[in-house]
């Protein structure tokens, strides 16, 4: 008899819940009538999602210490559950998003490609060895790309494909190559093996942790790594956007942290001053260029990378409370960026067209909630007070000065600053101006109603500041989920 | 073991020689033909020549498809295979593995057929 | 087990096989023409030879002296290419197919195939793979609208049918747990020829092979009543008749393929002498031979939409479910 590995369903479950969605939405938009097919399809998707969130909250609760399941391919702990539960809740509330998408073919698929996609995350931030996580990167990639080319008849969403399609197989193509040099330096493929493999300071060793981090760096879109960021999130459908800027980054960054500090205790001198380099150039770049931006997809494309940066300061920590302070920042992080594209898919549903500044012009007058939401959310991006955004800065920047970076902090708290003026800015024109002043051509009639992306507009606001309120339950998840990282 | 390969080099090489040699052997033997006439060097279109023929035609997306499949499903047999010889000391696993490996592709399959993808009428 | 064999033998071998096979050609497209004019009341060729079996060398000196001419912008290396490229793998393939359970002559082992490969049956496929780029590369290369069609035709009929054909042969290697052929041999003299217990998988093989050598009912690449020629229109002499031989050499092997994996190779029904054995393969490649001239003459061609949807939408669900149930069957059992 051959040694079968034992497969541990109830780790499985999150990936499975959301697997299983895709496969039955799939056939459900080509099985079912025609006029059912989105309903089933988007109920599926958002069953799925939940599902995996409700599961990977159970891991959560039963995982005490981490273990690896099915022959050391992925790891069971609270780092990996703590991001199913954000992915799918992240996912769910996209459901909500991408409702009234208008869209004339292919309703269903679109849904079956989303739980796809949120399978392939939750399954990526459980993997413990090298070929899992490059099985869960290309995964989820592969239905990313699919979703930014998604409006056929949108010129710049095929572009956005097609970019994202090569550069991201340029990432992916960069960390496998890294993988392989690890692999040829420790001839270990686990994480924890290449850890206790004690290659030192191989050249061969550090040059792939280099790919690997600059492939990981692609996914989290943090400069000079970003190239592809803004041209990919103002083309692909602002409801894919919404996806993209919160779960994909939540995911990458949760494994960048989980291969750095498992695989490479060792190089630790190495990677926190790599990430603290990355860190800087993020947030430098991040933010001067979002100044440069009329279009609204874009200022949030480069005020992503800014965030980018800020996450990887908590990672260029190297410590527990880096991890601890990153794993926090990612909640209202992720439901301000969900928020905020959801907001913009609700402007551009209304004009037809790429929604530029000016095109917020009024838009708080007309629709309060959606209004009052956008606010929240650029006060949340900034930093300020009554939105979990503040209690996130505040850890990363107290990690960061504990673990002695104290120019990082400087220049955080630079950025910062630097930050507000054009978040307001995005303010000013929901507020200070209207459509009428600009002699811009309103949108006609009384807005549609989209009650599903009210909802969740609603829900994503409820976070970013229910996170300010209740810090200490989400602070509470965050140590307990970093402590199974080794430190 | 790489010496079992010797053989096969072996009849490789008499099997790159046959027609080699009878393709060399269809320029040596027929007698020149006097004249290459205009007729005998165009291709062949039942009497309408419209001009040259371009090899950037497009063809129907049938192709495309077909081509796309062709690639998933083979990709398939090549995992099954070395699945397939071990399948019996794998036991139930084996099985396990196979039937969730063939119901995802069942799925696509399905998938493609309900959307007219192997459709050629 | 497996015994040390000397060069020479392997090179001696390999040169007399490789002959055998070239006059099975040769001789298979005598047979069919007589056994066609025989079913059509004719007589057949007659003329060349007592009962004209000295044909097929007055056609290979036909062919060999035939005006070779080409379209002026076909492209020179690629155009030879084609046909070479199919002949060669063609022949290749034939190599790895076990005919007896080898010999000592004089002292002298002699094995019972060329070559004894593991992997010999991923091997046929792969070099069968292959083959189709010597149909696509001809058509391309000609520079003619017809042969460009044709060989667009025929390499997504060969991609279509090769799925089936490769998933047919799955329940016979979980059967056998080996991918060696000497070896699916040797465990159908164990339990029993494989035809009885995978005759789906029989079926389907035999389909998707007729496919696969573009053999009638599925003979579109050719149609030579319907359609201009396909991929060889450009292709005259000795180069189609390359074409012509890739064909039915592909023929010979897949015949000898099936009679290995589901007739039980070169074993006999009985007891069978080791000497007898080429001639129990020989005599059931006879009879598959036999069988598909016998189903050119009778069957009428189908169309090119039902010739994909018999692939894709018959045999590939078939071949599928016969492994999948192969596979539990074998575990329970």
């Amino acid at each position: 008899m051959i040694d079968t590995p034992k497969v541990d369903w109830f780790a499985l479950g999150p990936t499975l819940a959301l697997l299983g969605a895709s496969g039955v939405a799939l056939l459900a938009s080509v099985l079912v009538p025609a006029w059912m097919r989105k309903g089933v399809a988007a109920g599926l998707a958002f069953l799925g999602f939940a599902l995996a969130a409700i599961l990977g909250g159970a891991v959560f609760a039963e995982t005490a210490s981490p273990e690896t399941t099915i022959a050391g391919s992925m790891v069971q702990d609270r780092l990996g559950a703590f991001a199913q539960v954000v992915v799918g809740a992240i996912g769910a509330i996209v459901v909500l998003v991408s409702w009234a998408e208008p869209r004339r073919s292919h309703r269903g698929e679109y849904y079956a490609l989303l739980a796809a996609a949120g399978a392939g995350m939750v399954f990526f931030v459980t993997a413990s060895n090298l070929m899992t996580l490059f099985l869960g990167l290309e995964w989820f990639s592969l239905c990313l790309y699919v979703l930014v080319a998604y409006d056929t008849h949108r010129a710049r969403s095929l572009e956005a494909g097609l970019k994202y399609l090569i550069v991201g197989g340029f990432g992916s193509a960069i960390l496998l190559f890294g993988s392989a040099l690890v692999y040829g330096a420790t001839g270990e493929l686990g994480f924890a093996e290449i850890a206790a493999a004690g290659a030192g300071s191989d050249p061969f060793l550090v040059a792939g942790l280099a790919m690997v981090l600059g492939g990981l760096a692609f996914k989290v879109s943090a400069a000079p790594f970003h190239m592809w960021t803004p041209d990919v999130y103002q083309g692909s459908p602002s409801s894919v956007t919404s996806f993209m800027s919160a779960a994909t980054k939540v995911a990458a960054m949760l494994v960048l942290l989980r291969v750095l500090t498992t695989a490479f205790p060792e190089e630790r001198e190495i990677w926190t001053v790599a990430v603290a380099v990355l860190a800087a150039v993020s947030l430098v770049w991040g933010n001067l260029a979002a100044f440069a931006q009329r279009d609204v997809k874009r200022l949030l494309a480069f005020s992503s990378v800014s965030h980018a940066g800020f996450m990887l300061v908590a990672v260029a920590a190297g410590t527990e409370a880096g991890a601890e302070a990153l794993l926090y920042y990612l909640v209202p992080y992720a439901a301000m960026s969900v928020g905020a594209f959801a907001v913009v898919a609700a402007r551009e549903r209304e004009l037809g067209r790429d929604v530029s500044l000016e095109d917020l012009a009024g838009l708080g007058w007309e629709r309060p909630l959606l209004g009052l939401s956008l606010w929240v959310f650029m006060l949340g991006f900034a930093g300020f007070p009554l939105t979990g955004g503040m209690f996130g800065k505040l850890f990363v920047f107290t990690a960061a000065y504990e673990a002695g970076d104290w120019w990082l902090v400087v220049l955080g708290v630079l950025a910062t600053a630097v930050s507000i003026a054009y978040y307001l800015n995005v303010v000013r024109w929901l507020y200070m101006r209207t459509g009428a002043d600009l002699g811009v051509a309103l949108a006609g009639g009384s807005p549609p109603r989209d009650a599903a992306l009210e909802v969740a507009v609603a829900l994503t606001v409820l976070v970013t500041v229910g996170s300010f309120f209740a810090a200490q339950p989400i602070l509470d998840a965050a140590a307990d989920a970093a402590r199974s990282l080794p430190f | 073991m790489l010496s079992n390969w010797l053989p096969f080099l072996f009849y490789a090489l008499f099997a790159a020689a046959i027609p080699a040699s009878m393709i060399a052997l269809s320029f040596l033997l027929p007698k020149r033909p006097v004249a290459r006439t205009r007729q005998k060097l165009l291709p062949f279109e039942s009497g309408v020549s419209e001009g040259p023929p371009d090899r950037e035609r497009r063809f129907t997306i049938s192709f495309y498809l077909t081509a796309i499949l062709f690639i998933l499903f083979d990709i398939e047999v090549v995992f099954l295979y070395p699945l397939a010889v071990r399948l019996e000391e794998l036991g139930w696993f084996g099985v396990g593995e196979l039937a969730v490996f063939i119901g995802i592709l069942a799925v696509a399959f399905v998938y493609v057929w309900r959307k007219g993808a192997l459709r050629w009428s | 087990m497996t015994q040390r064999v000397d060069w020479w033998v392997s090179l001696l071998q390999a040169f007399v096989v490789i002959n055998i096979v070239m006059g099975g050609f040769a001789y298979l497209t005598l047979a069919e023409r007589k056994v066609m004019g025989r079913m059509q009341l004719r007589y057949g060729p007659n003329r060349v030879g007592p009962y004209g079996l000295l044909q097929p060398i007055a056609d290979l000196v036909k062919l060999l002296h035939k005006e070779s001419f080409r379209p002026a912008a076909a492209i020179d290396w690629l155009y030879l290419l084609g046909p070479f490229l199919a002949a060669f793998t063609a022949l290749a393939t034939f190599s790895v197919i076990p005919f007896g359970p080898g010999w000592e002559i004089a002292g002298v082992y002699v094995p019972g195939q060329v070559a004894d490969l593991d992997i010999a049956l991923i091997l046929i496929f792969a070099i069968g793979s292959i083959g189709a780029y010597g149909f696509i590369v001809g058509g391309w290369a000609s520079d003619s609208k017809y042969a460009l069609l044709g060989a667009m035709r025929t390499c997504a009929q060969l991609v279509s049918y090769e799925v089936a054909l490769a998933l047919s042969v799955l329940g016979v290697v979980i059967m056998a747990g080996s991918l060696s052929l000497t070896e699916i041999v040797a465990a159908q003299a164990d339990s029993t020829w494989y035809v009885l217990p995978q005759i789906v998988g029989f079926l389907v093989f035999l389909l998707a092979g007729t496919a696969e050598t573009s053999r009638a009912p599925f003979d579109l690449p050719e149609a030579e009543q319907e359609l201009v020629a396909g991929y060889h229109t450009e292709y005259g002499g000795m180069r189609f008749g390359l074409y012509s031989m890739a064909e039915y050499i592909n023929l010979i092997t897949l015949s000898g393929l099936c009679v290995t994996l589901f007739l039980g190779g070169w074993h006999g029904i009985g007891f069978t002498p080791d000497w007898l054995a080429p001639a129990w393969f020989v005599a059931k490649v006879a009879v598959l031979l036999y069988v598909f001239i016998w189903m050119r003459t009778t069957l009428p061609r189908l169309r090119y939409d039902q010739l994909m949807r018999f692939g894709w939408k018959v045999l590939l669900p078939v071949a599928t479910l016969n492994a999948v149930v192969t596979a539990i069957l074998v575990v329970a059992l």
